[in-house]
């Protein structure tokens, strides 16, 4: 059995300027979406808003829910988890996350991202950027 | 890459620090404005809907302006990929890092911290694929830890 470092990690108060319409956070407990400009005034005028609105930092449920696939492998260093969507593999070691894209070159796999993801909404956006979904 | 190319935003990327041009009503110009609060700078949630509607508002799409403005170093186009142009950077820990821009289509961009963005090791990327604008440029090179020294 490897050692998952993707659990869960605990929450924050999100800055302001990471709100933005589309995204997701806990109120109150409660997972909500900014659905549209109503909401996302009622989470800026929110009067509680550093006690109530929370974001997690990114961990395996995230993962799970994008359609990411955990999978196990001998070959794999102990503390790295490893998971599988369509044709992309991605690698968590501490905070450091790999983005492979199987066959980029001549059938081997590369690197499409190394980095930080430090939550859902930024990695529902850098899935975006890289043409994974 | 082309130069002072624009789209029309979705909603969904206004947020507080976002840099957009909005089109003033009087003299009809456009006119540079970074968000400071709530949605599109100010708090009048409705109109500024209706402005993003009527395509009020709109983004430059990443050019050289920007990425130099964030702190890139032009160098020129690419020897191994005939066409794309290179950007270096001193990232901290005193190694270079490279931002390639693809010839073809828009925004394919490959940060890499190899001269031609390729290595047998096959580790040296950090990035590759699509950046719209600055806003985002700026957000990745957060997440890929890169700091200008």
């Amino acid at each position: 059995m490897i050692e998952n470092k993707l659990k869960y990690q605990g929450d924050y108060t999100p800055e302001l300027k990471e709100l933005h319409i589309g995204m997701g956070y806990w109120n109150d407990g409660e997972w909500e979406i900014i659905k549209n400009l109503q909401d996302f005034k009622n989470v800026v005028e929110n009067k509680n808003y550093e006690e109530k609105i929370k974001i997690t930092y990114l961990y395996d449920r995230d993962l799970y829910n994008q359609g990411w696939i955990e999978f196990e492998s001998e070959e794999l260093r102990p503390g790295i988890s490893a998971w599988n969507f369509k044709d992309y593999i991605l690698y968590k070691y501490k905070d450091d996350f790999w983005i492979h894209k199987w066959g980029k070159f001549k059938g081997q796999d590369d690197v499409i991202f190394r980095g930080k993801i430090k939550n859902l909404n930024e990695f529902i956006k850098l899935m975006e950027m890289l043409g994974i979904k | 890459m082309t130069e002072n190319k624009y789209y029309t935003p979705e909603i969904s990327e206004f947020h507080i620090g976002f840099r957009y041009e909005a089109k003033n009503n009087e003299t009809f110009e456009w006119e540079k404005v970074i968000q400071i609060s709530g949605f599109a700078g100010s708090e009048h949630y409705d109109r500024d809907l209706i402005n993003l509607a009527n395509d009020q508002f709109r983004v430059k799409c990443l050019d050289k302006q920007d990425i130099e403005e964030l702190g890139w170093e032009y160098v020129g186009e690419s020897n191994y990929y005939k066409g794309d142009i290179r950007y270096r950077i001193k990232n901290k820990g005193n190694t270079w890092l490279w931002l390639n821009v693809a010839r073809q289509g828009d925004y394919q961009i490959l940060i890499s911290s190899f001269d031609t963005g390729f290595s047998l090791e096959g580790d040296s990327f950090l990035f590759d694929g699509d950046i719209k604008n600055y806003n985002e440029l700026k957000k990745l090179m957060l997440m890929l830890e890169i700091e200008k020294i």
